[in-house]
């Protein structure tokens, strides 16, 4: 009788709780259209390279886009701009004739990071340099240099990943040894 | 006393196996879908790739657990209180314990998705965490669950002290209710039909969680055969329910995230890293089954009649798979078909 009660219990509180939280359409953004478009042959560089989602795009220092060249050199050299729900970049003139991907991470309007690559083709050679130091994030193994120029960049003043995870792990035992011992003292 | 049958070490043991066994099924999701490097782009440090599955998958066990312990008092309800009150007693000093736990873990989560989403493990500020819980909804959830966890400590803390004055439904209730969250903020808010697979994906924790919370819970009373042949009786009729319910909600919401890519199909859609998940979890809820056919129908009986049996070991199984699953649910949970 009583797993039948819980059994009742457990769905009448989900279904208030589901009727009650289900909100609106909270979906990611989709990229909709692209400027350079995808798999485009293109015999001279864009000015630009604009990205146009289907709702707009939260404006955070998040969001990034990038242009990898055919020897895997980086060609964008400023912040992306958002407006709306376009997202865009200015770009100079391109190198050596071959691939180039345009890469993409910006924040959904619902909070959620989408991103993905746009491939194209640049069929004429052009006179462009590309942007000089380290790609932003070409190598995983290299994190410690990533982190330091992107701690730079923003003057954010955070500490390190595990300063927070050791102080959740110090609350926890606190907490624990303080629940252990109420339940001594009535047990 | 009942003469115990099976050795207390190897069933202390147990939920560890069963945690284990839910972190093996979260690592091998992350292989199995492996999110790959985007061209040009700051990639999240592989720590926080990893991190972020591993401390969902421990926020899982932790939540199962409290929902489990505090499920307990109702499956021995009506037994005389000399013979439930030392079992409840230890049930609810460990309920604390497992809702502290989900409650740390939602937040270690908040800071690892944070650091994924700034690409960086060593520039965490106060803002970027307060701008995530604010602005993100993935975040606001987790502030949601932890504050929640945190409301079942207290209300936990009360029970430790005026004992089962402080219904178990309530502590239930309030579990359950701290499971809701994290699946609206998941990939399921993404899809056509949202809100009837929202409500599909939410019955899916929900029913997963009591099933699982309350095998687990079981096995405080293994030592007990008087209690064991007042609760597993209950308890059988609670998994009959939960399977079925398990069962039904994961298949709808699996075909309908397969579905969302027509262009690839149903088969090429079952070789993705997502399809693959997704006949995982199935052979687990298969197998899943099986057992739980096998308590249902061979150790049920005996356990009712006061026989001495294995159920221990049997039960112990069941929710080493049972993690396994999990695991994947929570890559599954974080992964789009593609």
């Amino acid at each position: 009788m009583s797993a039948v009660r819980t059994g009742t219990l457990a769905a009448l509180v989900a279904a208030c709780a589901v009727l009650g939280l289900a909100t609106p359409a909270a979906a990611h953004n989709v990229l909709v259209s692209s400027e350079p478009e995808d798999g485009v042959s293109l015999d001279s560089s864009p000015e630009t390279v604009t990205l146009t989602f289907d709702q707009a795009v939260q404006d955070s220092d998040v969001n990034q886009i990038a242009v990898t060249g055919p020897d895997g050199e980086q060609w964008v050299d400023a912040p992306p701009d958002v407006d709306g729900n376009e997202v865009s970049v200015p770009l100079g003139e391109l190198g050596p004739a071959g691939e180039y991907v345009i890469g993409y991470y910006v924040l959904s309007a619902d909070g959620h990071p989408v991103g993905d690559e746009i491939p194209f083709t640049l069929t004429a050679e052009e006179a462009g340099t590309p942007h000089a130091g380290d790609p932003a994030g070409d190598e995983r193994g290299d994190d410690s240099g990533d982190d330091a120029e992107g701690a730079a960049e923003d003057g954010d003043s955070g500490v390190g990943i595990w300063v927070w995870l050791v102080g959740a792990g110090g609350l926890l035992v606190i907490g624990i040894a303080l629940a252990l011992r109420l339940g001594r003292g009535t047990g | 006393m009942p003469a115990r049958r099976t050795a207390p070490r190897i069933r202390a043991a147990i939920p560890i196996y069963a945690a284990a066994a839910t972190l093996a099924g979260a690592l091998i999701g992350i292989a199995a879908t492996g999110a790959g490097a985007t061209n040009g782009i700051i990639d999240p440090p592989a720590a926080v790739l990893v991190g972020v599955p591993v401390a969902r998958a421990l926020l899982a066990v932790a939540a199962v657990a409290t929902v489990g312990l505090s499920l307990l008092p109702i499956l021995v309800r009506d037994e005389r209180v000399s013979a439930t009150e030392p079992v409840l007693a230890v049930a609810r000093r460990a309920a604390m314990v497992t809702a502290l736990l989900w409650a740390t873990c939602a937040m270690v989560v908040l800071v690892l998705q944070v650091a994924e989403l700034h690409g960086t493990t060593t520039a965490i500020g106060v803002g970027d965490l307060r701008e995530y819980a604010t602005q993100v909804a993935g975040g606001r959830a987790l502030v949601i669950v932890a504050a929640l966890a945190l409301a079942h400590v207290a209300l936990g803390a009360v029970a430790v002290r005026a004992g089962e004055k402080v219904p178990a439904e309530a502590r239930t209730g309030l579990a359950l209710f701290a499971l809701l969250p994290l699946p609206v903020a998941g990939h399921a808010s993404t899809w056509d039909r949202h809100e009837y697979l929202l409500m599909a994906v939410e019955l899916h924790v929900l029913g997963a969680s009591a099933w699982a919370g309350g095998l687990a819970a079981l096995l405080l009373l293994a030592g007990n055969r008087r209690l064991l042949a007042t609760a597993v009786p209950r308890f059988s009729v609670l998994a009959t329910i939960c399977l079925l319910l398990t069962a039904a909600t994961g298949l709808a919401s699996a075909f309908a995230a397969l579905d969302q890519q027509p262009a690839l199909g149903l088969t090429a859609a079952l070789g993705t890293g997502y399809g693959q998940l997704v006949i995982a979890k199935v052979l687990c809820l298969a197998a899943i089954g099986l057992l739980g056919a096998r308590l249902r129908f061979r150790l049920v009986p005996r356990i009712a009649r006061h026989v001495p049996t294995a159920f221990a070991s049997w039960a112990g199984l069941e929710l080493a798979l049972m993690g396994l699953a999990f695991g994947f649910a929570v890559v599954l949970s974080r992964t789009a078909v593609s």
